[in-house]
């Protein structure tokens, strides 16, 4: 300590004895005369040193020309690693030339710190000074430096320091040092050169670097500890946050148990904690879900592990326990559902964990908790956190979807005590009972008092929200849980109520639901979250149950309201009125009635499409479900999952999220098949399978080989689809004139009460349209029993007038089925005739290659024959002979087409050699280029030769494995070349033999 | 937990089955594509010698030449090596002497730069280009290691020569003998093995350790200097205090 301060004395002594104008000058010129003494070999250590303190005094006048030659320093420190008093003063020197003014551009610093990084020997000498001293002020102060290297140029130092093997260990060796000084600014050095850089991660594991961490913190007192072992959680977190290897290393050396003290809390912590003790909660946590990081192999284990050491149980206990801050409760629910997140063997657990309530002291599910969390806290980030939570639980789990499926259960009256799913249905529709309470007062009945008093309540739409998630995730992927929801009752209805009016039914969730949606018809003011929420669910339901979808059909009225609904012309396109959304909504749940419709269904079905071809149109459809997709809230949704949000202001309701994007567009993708199927209609009678056994073998061929015929039955169609419409517009012009007339007569006859019927019902819900045609002139007579006869007259005529248009429409409609069935027949034809196109084609080829062999053959035969004759030897032995030399030669023939097959291939190995040799030359030189650059011009940004290496590194890996390819292609070549000299050999021989 | 933890590291040749072995020990499995390693990979298992339960801590580095400024940091610090080649590549047991000169060297503790003859061992006679390649290569490897000299200090680490690949008996390019004589010259254990069929997998890692505890019993190492690789188990008693209470299910809060 008194060392230190003499030195700190020795600088003042030396900076006061100068003012500042004759200093500046004199700076100039000793600044370099005070290095060329450090240079001089002749003399002492001493004047050397006194050399350095001197330049040190000189402050920021001597950065560059010291900068400009570091090397002299760190070479002067390596010669005197025992001089304890020159090192300090050295490694002042050096920090002070890189350390950074804030108000400065401080280009010679950063220059100078790039001139530090470039040589790697530098690096070298500090790493072995810390070897060689225990000295606590240079230790302290190499510190110091590498936290300022750091800061200056973060990615540079990490190269460097991965280049030299030893300097991982020293700085190791800095966290074990026993002086909390240098512990601690060691601690700060790792902080910053653990961020990013997996190599450097992996070698601080390799060396011990988990288990000094969690030494340091238990000996710091663990979550009692202060800022030191926040430190340590955040490096442990860099150390393992995306890096599998590490995070393997970290469960395999038992390190996971060692985190449980951090999260454990005293009683009195619940209420207040310190600042300390809270942020290392939150790192801890942070560290945790680091742990448990979705797409990571080494996820499920680390799960296991964090269960197994009962962490699970104390994060629980954080999550949905008496913890004070709802920023802790927050972020451990969050963390609880990752932790849990696919893995049944955590969600089992989970499910059978109870809490004893503080209320009446009996003991509560978790999931009943939870539960209540979601609909009752008041803060919107727990809320989610606890969704985040029943999503993870619900998830893929079917056995928990059924089981929450069947806690909706009529509650009993009077009961308090409600199940999770009672409360879940009772938040779905408090909305409800709020408005139709207000809105017509229900008589005089047991549970009054409590239905006025909801009725008082707020709605709290939040927890309508959330309720309605769950209720989503518990329906999503899995039949069985949607069909069990399907029975799923929520009211009995009383027996004095009904007692009159015979036996009445229970109301299901299902009949609620729609009951619900079909009520939000009348309010106007309604919040659009409640249609959306019941929507969204009703879309999930209907996915892929065709039980479902027969149970909403059970209701006439259902179907018309969703129409009607798409129908309904945007009025506002006010962003909070999400109409555009709400449309949209409506439009998928059409879509999932017609792609998830029991297949004998065909009356349904052809109700169905008609309505999406004509009275919506196909387009309109469409162009209403690509709409939503295109609003703001949709394409963020679809970025993906979202992270964990603490801040208060970026937290909102989420209209969608990233799983509901996926199920939207798949719907969306489905339509547009469905549309290409309704636009070439198929006669029923054709078999379904019919193009899929021509299609594989002319896959390409059949629309490019004869597209005049169908092109003209197009065009054709075109017209009459055109026709079509004119004539549908006529009628809907009529219709309006039909409308207003009859509204005319009401008016005239105020005794008439009785609601018009929807006239327009072209299409009923009910019935075909075939069926609904005739309705308006059945219906019609019986409403006319005004006297009024003119308009009863013209009423009569328009309804010729439809009937006449619709007997039209009919027959154009015929005429379009015959033709395009007869287009289908001639594409079929087509189809055909390709196939045998193909078949003939192939083979022709098939004989020309036989007539090639052939000709081969013959011209081998000739060449035998000839060399027979030449020895006019015609004997049958001797045609077996020829036989065998042939059937030699063809075989030599084949051989030699793969030796030049193989040799084409070792070409092309070459070739590719070739290239990627140039390319390393030209990364090789683009690197030196680079280094060139960032050691002549000053101010170079950071060095790319990082990427570089990696690239190269990649380049010569590839090569290796080319290598390794190439010579055992050769090998493959020399086996081939052998078998060929030795077949030459042997037909040598038989020539021979054959010449005798 | 255990009485020892041992850290060894698994160095040799791209493409001679080194992840392999670790896979075969650590999951008993293999796994049949090369999946070049990148930098280094991680496996443990626990093993007992003499009745004691020993965790083997094991790297498995990256053979490709241009990862070995990050292997480098590795071999310090380890209690014992496998040095794998493959028997059905010659070259491979070739650059043994590239891999052994550099701990030769380290037990020395000297500066020099490596051998010619040594240099020349490692360089594929076969093609020019490739030669190109590998000399290029070679001459940054040797670079490196004279920087790194001081870096191999741990002289008592435990070698043991692996040739891989044994079931692969109809492509041998390098015969048992040969292989037994090298280690015995360079003062190695020396086994065969097959990843594939995990035959002497096992004893591969279980014979160093027991060497390595052999060599601890004659009191060769100073346990406390973890440069050696080696370290002294926690008494079982003090590794549960970390642990949380037993799981609650119920009466949380
Ligand atoms: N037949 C056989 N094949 C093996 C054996 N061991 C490894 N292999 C195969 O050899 C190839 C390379 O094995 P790896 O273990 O990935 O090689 P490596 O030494 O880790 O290579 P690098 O990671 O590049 O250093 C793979 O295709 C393995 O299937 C063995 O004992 N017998
Ligand atoms: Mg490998």
């Amino acid at each position: 300590m008194s060392q230190w301060l003499g030195g700190l004395l020795n600088r003042a002594a030396a900076a006061g004895g100068l003012d500042g104008r004759s200093r500046q000058q004199e700076s100039e010129v000793s600044a370099d005369t005070l290095l060329d003494r450090i240079a001089n070999d002749q003399l002492s250590v001493d004047d050397k040193q006194h050399a350095i303190s001197q330049l040190t005094s000189l402050g920021k006048h001597m950065y560059q020309a010291v900068g400009s030659r570091i090397p002299l320093i760190t070479k002067l420190m390596q010669a005197n690693s025992n001089n304890i008093e020159l090192l300090r003063e050295s490694i002042e020197l050096l920090t002070s030339i890189i350390l950074c003014n804030p108000v400065n551009d401080n280009i010679i610093q950063i220059h100078n710190t790039e001139l530090f990084i470039n040589d790697k020997s530098n690096f070298a000498v500090i790493f072995n000074v810390l070897n060689l001293t225990s000295d606590h002020y240079v230790r302290y102060s190499v510190c110091t430096f590498l936290k300022t290297l750091l800061t200056n140029r973060f990615e540079s130092v990490q190269e460097s320091i991965l280049a030299c093997p030893m300097s991982v260990t020293s700085i190791m060796g800095l966290l074990k040092d026993s002086r909390e000084v240098i512990r601690n600014e060691a601690l700060l050095v790792l902080t910053d050169l653990t961020k990013s850089n997996q190599e450097i991660q992996k070698i601080i594991a390799f060396d011990g670097g988990f288990e000094i961490l969690q030494d340091i913190i238990r000996i710091e007192g663990q979550s009692e500890g202060g800022i030191v072992v926040n430190d340590c959680i955040t490096i442990l977190n860099n150390l393992l946050k995306g890096n599998v290897l590490n995070q393997n290393f970290f469960r395999e050396m038992g390190c996971i148990p060692k985190l449980a003290p951090l999260l454990q809390v005293q009683n009195t912590d619940m209420w207040i904690l310190s600042d300390n003790k809270f942020s290392i909660i939150m790192s801890t946590l942070d560290l945790i879900l680091s742990l448990v990081e979705r797409n990571n192999l080494s996820t499920p284990a680390n799960q296991q592990q964090i269960s197994h050491c009962s962490m699970m149980n104390l994060i629980i206990r954080l999550g949905l326990g008496k913890m004070s801050s709802q920023f802790i409760r927050s972020k451990a629910l969050y963390t609880l559902g990752e932790i849990i997140n696919m893995n049944p063997e955590n969600i089992a657990e989970f499910s059978a964990v109870s809490i004893k309530s503080e209320l009446n002291g009996q003991s509560q599910s978790a999931l009943l908790k939870l539960t209540l969390v979601l609909l009752h806290s008041k803060d919107l980030i727990e809320k989610q956190s606890a969704a985040h939570v029943f999503k993870c639980y619900l998830t893929g789990n079917e056995e928990a979807q059924m089981a929450l499926a069947s806690t909706i259960t009529p509650p009993a009256p009077g009961d308090d005590d409600l199940s999770i799913g009672q409360h879940l249905v009772r938040a779905l529709f408090s909305w409800e009972m709020s408005t139709t309470q207000s809105s017509t007062p229900s008589p005089a009945s047991p549970t009054a008092n409590t239905a006025s008093l909801l009725a008082n309540m707020r709605i709290d739409i939040n927890g309508f929200w959330y309720s309605s998630m769950v209720i989503i995730y518990t329906l999503r992927d899995s039949t069985h849980a949607k069909e069990q929801m399907l029975k799923a009752v929520v009211e009995i209805p009383k027996s004095t109520a009904t007692a009159g009016s015979g036996e009445q039914q229970p109301l299901t969730l299902f009949q609620k639901l729609m009951a619900a949606l079909l009520a939000t018809k009348k309010q106007q003011d309604i919040d659009p979250l409640i249609k959306i929420a019941l929507l969204k669910i009703l879309s999930i339901w209907l996915d892929k149950s065709p039980r479902v979808v027969t149970e909403f059909f059970k209701n006439g009225s259902h179907l018309s309201f969703i129409v009607e609904s798409i129908l309904q012309p945007i009025t506002s396109t006010a962003a909070n009125s999400l109409q555009v959304h709400i449309q949209g909504l409506f439009t998928a749940v059409l879509a999932q009635l017609m792609l998830n419709l029991d297949e004998n269904n065909i009356a349904d079905r052809n109700n169905l499409s008609s309505i999406i071809n004509h009275r919506i149109g196909l387009n309109s459809f469409k162009e209403k479900m690509d709409t939503l997709r295109k609003t703001d809230q949709f394409t963020h949704a679809e970025q993906g999952e979202e992270p964990f949000q603490t801040a208060l202001d970026k937290i909102s309701i989420q209209l969608f999220d990233f799983d509901y994007t996926i199920f939207f567009k798949d719907i969306c993708d489905k339509v547009r098949l469905l549309g290409t199927n309704m636009n070439k209609p198929r006669p029923g009678t054709r078999p379904s399978s019919a193009q899929s056994v021509t299609s594989p073998n002319t896959a390409s061929s059949p629309p490019s080989s004869s597209p005049a015929v169908p092109h003209i039955s197009k065009e054709q169609q075109q017209h009459l689809e055109n026709e079509n419409a004119l004539l549908k517009k006529k009628i809907e012009e009529m219709e309006l004139q039909h409308q207003q007339q009859q509204q005319q007569q009401k008016l005239s006859t105020p005794g008439n009460q009785s609601p018009l019927p929807p006239v327009v019902s072209i299409p009923t819900p009910t019935a075909p349209a075939v069926v609904a045609q005739p309705e308006p002139v059945t219906v019609t007579p019986v409403q006319q029993q005004q006297p009024t006869t003119e308009i009863n007259n013209q009423n009569q005529e328009n309804t010729q007038l439809i009937n006449e248009l619709q007997m039209l429409i009919e027959e154009k409609d015929k005429e379009n089925r015959i033709l395009s069935e007869a287009m289908s027949k001639l594409e079929d034809l087509i189809l055909e005739k390709d196939d045998k196109l193909e078949e003939l084609s192939n083979q022709i080829w098939l004989l020309n290659q036989q007539l090639q062999q052939e000709k081969q053959q013959n011209e081998q035969l000739q060449l035998a024959q000839s060399s027979q004759n030449n020895n006019s030897m015609a004997s049958n032995d001797s045609n077996v002979d020829i036989f065998e030399l042939m059937r030699l030669r063809q075989e030599n023939v084949d051989y030699d087409a793969k030796l030049k097959s193989f040799e084409k291939q070792v070409n092309d190995q070459h070739h590719l050699i070739q290239t990627l040799k140039a390319d390393n030359q030209q990364l090789i030189l683009s690197k030196e280029e680079i280094v060139k650059k960032s050691s002549s011009s000053p101010p170079v940004p950071t060095s790319p030769s990082n990427v570089n290496n990696l690239v190269l590194a990649k380049v010569e890996s590839e090569l290796a494995e080319l290598k390794i390819k190439y010579s055992s292609l050769q090998k493959d070549q020399d086996e081939i070349m052998d078998w060929a000299t030795k077949l030459e050999v042997e037909n040598s021989t038989l020539k021979a033999q054959l010449g005798k | 937990m255990y009485a020892f933890l041992f850290k060894y590291i698994i160095i040799g040749d791209t493409g001679v089955g080194k992840s392999c072995l670790l896979l075969q020990f650590t999951d008993k499995r293999f796994q049949p594509v090369h999946d070049l390693t990148i930098g280094v990979e991680f496996g443990a298992r626990m093993i007992s010698i003499d009745n004691k339960p020993i965790k083997l801590q094991i790297w498995d580095t990256a053979g490709q030449e241009s990862f070995r400024s990050i292997t480098r940091s590795y071999y310090r610090g380890s209690a014992g090596a496998l040095l794998v080649y493959d028997i059905t590549r010659r070259e491979t047991f070739n650059h043994l002497t590239c891999w052994l000169s550099k701990y030769k060297r380290k037990q020395n503790n000297t500066l020099q730069l490596a051998p010619p003859q040594n240099h020349d061992n490692c360089v594929p006679h076969s093609n020019l280009h490739l030669t190109w390649i590998s000399a290029q290569c070679q001459m940054r490897f040797w670079a490196d290691d004279v920087d790194d000299a001081r870096a191999f200090a741990n002289s008592n680490m435990t070698i043991i020569l692996i040739g891989n690949k044994s079931d692969l008996e109809q492509k041998r390019a390098v015969s048992y003998e040969e292989g037994a004589k090298f280690a015995e010259e360079n003062g190695l254990i020396f086994l065969e093995t097959s990843a594939k069929t995990a035959a002497n997998v096992e004893e591969a890692f279980i014979n160093t350790a027991k060497k390595i505890y052999e060599k601890i019993q004659k009191g060769d190492f100073d346990i406390k200097d973890e440069t050696f690789g080696i370290k002294l188990g926690q008494p079982s008693n003090k590794v549960e205090i970390g642990a949380a209470p037993p799981a609650q299910k119920s009466g949380c809060c």
